[in-house]
């Protein structure tokens, strides 16, 4: 078959549909947790972080376990993307737009809660004034703001043959939507040297995206590495949170290609082989994640030194252990168990497991962050008794949630204006390997 | 019937005349279980005879507990309670303390004076309950000098009142010797002295302290809550301490903890290197952009 065939034959399905019933649901529901969440950002502005449950021990809580989590699953847009194109795995290209919008708009979200967590928003400015290089936190800043830019123009160089394509074969010339494409990208005339200049760019973002993608997650990784803390005082510590990363970021992106395929019956372009390809490598990350959350837990708890032995008993079996244990259990081992296994890598149970691993990311985020801090080398004297803990107000939950609603809302905007699957790319491999297209 | 009418007017208007003088006072005597009945403490201090400044305290006893009263105006007076001898206000904090010095217009009064009043009093309101307190303090000089001979150093402390227009030495008051540090002061000699006939004490200084850079430090004497002449505190400056000798200092160096501007050198190179070449690259990304535009409006030439 043919490109132009090909196109004819499966433009409808390509191009960015309308929300049906169920996509409306699903958009007034994220809009409704934004809302909350825009309340409790409100209250927050208003009253100051009195509001949340953050006291002077507890000083980091969900809203940097939520930054991390961002931080983390923002990192698929180049293992995805960079990596596997860099490799020549062919396979994940029509999962490579679907990382680059999660990565774009994790990151996004990742800046926006960073600001939350400073209580006062104007206090950004102070950290672009006043900041220090020496400071890990300003490195995060800097790297955070370069791999913002680096991915949006991943998702915006392989969109450009595809908005031509849109612009070309529109329906309506004047409608809003074909108006935003034409501002995008109403110059590609599809010629080998726009061609050429495109796939050179291409390459050289996913060679540059991967050292700074490894940047953002180490950096982030070192705003807990660089103080000496139980629990985060590792030198492992990058390559755990990278590993991480990379678990979670495939995770997402199982869950997010099965309720595309299925929301806009994709299956002839996302098929089993997909979610095999997906599933082979969510097990190797797990396993990966596990050998680093082996490192970090068996050898300190092997020592037991004092400073670390209240921080380690809270997690296997004081206060945490009810969500430690299940997280490990859940996100790490059960994944490698049911992947193993062919029939574990089919759509549905992928898309379970998925889930699986970004819950309980979310959650290792917090196990990270919080239980740290609560376990101090110094002992808590003449403190309150909610300061020996934490837990997180309406206000922290809403606004929390909030984020993750607005992160999965941008992203189901983006799936509403934009192609989901690289038109342009999925036939240039098709015509490249001689294959027959696929059909329903 | 007229008689009849007599007495029903008698009785209203009896029970009239106890409704109004009642009601008022019921009024009243629920105000006065809310209204409270502080205590004040007032304080006067005057370090190295400079204008003195008096501190209050307002609190309330509740549930055999003391607790502080906020945000209450304490009205000050000098001598007597009028207009003219209002000084100001302080007003409590949120532990029921305030402070205020004393006005420079009050200078002549000052100085004519061998001993002063102060009343400090809270005015009736719906919260509290009038309340007054006075203390007496008597006008006084407490001068700290120096004195090294043959290695000897000495401490000279000395009080002295003012009685008849007249200064007069002060005998058997308590007082303590300190130098001052930066977090309090370090008590020299014996916990406390108490001044001879000649309203003198002599304090032995023997002991090693840092000084500033020149070996500076400042001695002193105080008097402490003494009810004649409140808390009087004088320091003096003299070189017996050792001089701080100059070290390498670990904070002007370009360390990670230093402030900004002192960045380690490779920290500055390193990072800004890996800056430029990302946003190297990415300048260079869009370029391509421009690169493809450019091809778009040379294709449209061509065709036109």
């Amino acid at each position: 078959m043919e490109r132009s065939a090909f196109l004819e034959k499966n433009f409808e399905r390509l191009v960015p549909q309308p929300f049906g019933k169920r996509g409306l649901w699903w958009v007034a529901i994220l809009l409704l947790f934004c809302a909350v969440g825009l309340v409790g950002y409100v209250r927050q502005l208003k009253y100051g972080l009195s509001v949340t449950g953050l006291r002077d021990y507890a000083s980091w809580g969900i809203y940097i376990s939520n930054f991390v989590f961002f931080v983390a699953i923002s990192l698929v847009g180049s293992l995805i993307t960079a990596i596997l194109r860099l490799t020549k795995a062919t396979w994940s290209t029509p999962l490579t737009r679907i990382a680059e919008i999660i990565a774009v708009s994790a990151i996004l979200f990742a800046s926006i809660i960073i600001i939350v967590d400073m209580g006062r928003p104007d206090r950004f400015m102070y950290l672009l004034i006043y900041g220090r290089l020496q400071s890990p936190i300003l490195w995060d800043v800097i790297v955070i703001a370069t791999y913002l830019v680096l991915s949006f123009l991943l998702l915006y160089f392989p969109l450009l043959p595809d908005l031509s394509i849109l612009i070309t074969r529109t329906k309506d010339p004047n409608s809003k939507l074909t108006k935003f494409y034409r501002m995008l990208g109403n110059f590609w005339i599809d010629s080998p040297e726009q061609h050429r200049i495109k796939d050179k760019a291409i390459t050289i973002l996913s060679i540059t995206i991967i050292p700074v993608a490894l940047a953002i997650h180490t950096v982030t990784s070192w705003l807990f590495a660089t103080t000496f803390r139980p629990g985060w005082d590792s030198t492992n510590f990058g390559a755990y949170f990278v590993s991480g990363a990379f678990l979670v970021g495939a995770g997402g992106v199982v869950v997010a290609m099965y309720v595309v395929r299925r929301a806009y019956n994709l299956e002839p372009f996302i098929t089993e082989k997909h979610f095999d390809h997906m599933g082979k490598l969510l097990v190797m990350l797990s396993l990966l994640y596990l050998y680093f959350n082996i490192n970090e837990y068996l050898i300190p708890a092997f020592k037991m030194k004092k400073s670390e032995a209240d921080h380690l008993y809270a997690l296997f079996t004081g206060e945490f252990s009810l969500i430690f244990w299940p997280v490990i259990l859940i996100s790490m081992v059960m994944p490698v168990m049911v992947l193993l296994f062919p029939k574990g890598r089919k759509p549905l149970p992928m898309f379970v497991v998925g889930i699986m691993v970004v819950v309980g990311a979310w959650f290792k985020r917090f196990l990270i962050v919080t239980p740290t801090l609560l376990h101090p080398f110094l002992p808590m004297t003449d403190v309150p008794d909610s300061y020996r803990h934490y837990l997180p107000s309406w206000e922290e939950w809403a606004i929390t949630m909030g984020s993750l609603a607005g992160a999965m809302l941008l992203i189901t905007l983006f799936i509403r204006i934009f192609p989901i699957i690289p038109i342009d790319e999925v036939l240039s491999n098709q015509v490249n390997a001689n294959e027959t297209l696929p059909s329903k | 019937m007229p008689m009849r009418h007599f007495l029903l007017n008698r009785a209203i208007t009896l029970f009239a005349t106890i409704s109004v003088l009642l009601v008022p006072r019921m009024v009243i005597s629920q105000d006065d279980t809310v209204r409270l009945s502080p205590r004040i403490e007032l304080n006067y201090f005057q370090v190295n005879g400079e204008l003195p400044y008096l501190t209050t305290r307002v609190r309330v006893k509740k549930d055999s507990r003391w607790e502080p009263v906020k945000w209450v105006i304490v009205n000050l007076f000098l001598n007597e309670e009028t207009k003219l001898g209002m000084m100001g206000n302080a007003t409590t904090n949120i532990k029921g303390e305030g402070s205020y010095i004393l006005p420079a217009k009050f200078k002549p009064a000052w100085d004519s004076l061998d001993q002063y009043t102060f009343i400090a009093r809270i005015k009736s309101d719906d919260k509290v309950r009038d309340t007054k307190k006075v203390i007496t303090i008597k006008r006084s000089n407490l001068k700290v000098e120096t004195n090294e001979q043959d290695s000897t150093r000495k401490i000279l402390i000395t009080i002295q009142e003012r009685q008849r227009g007249k200064w007069e030495n002060v005998s058997d008051l308590e007082l303590k010797a300190f130098i001052n540090r930066h977090f309090g002061k370090l008590i020299i000699g014996e916990d406390t002295y108490t001044t001879d006939e000649n309203g003198a004490v002599s304090v032995s200084f023997e002991a090693s302290i840092p000084g500033d850079d020149k070996g500076v430090i400042a001695v002193g004497a105080t008097i402490e809550d003494n009810d004649d002449y409140g808390n009087l505190t004088t320091t003096q400056n003299v070189a017996w301490g050792l001089p701080l000798e100059e070290h390498d200092d670990f904070f002007a160096k370009r360390t990670l903890w230093s402030t900004r501007d002192k960045a380690p050198i490779w920290l500055l190179i390193f990072p800004n290197f890996v800056i430029f070449l990302v946003w190297g690259v990415i300048a260079y990304l869009f370029y391509n952009v421009l690169i493809l535009k450019r091809i778009y409006r040379n294709s449209l030439k061509q065709n036109a």
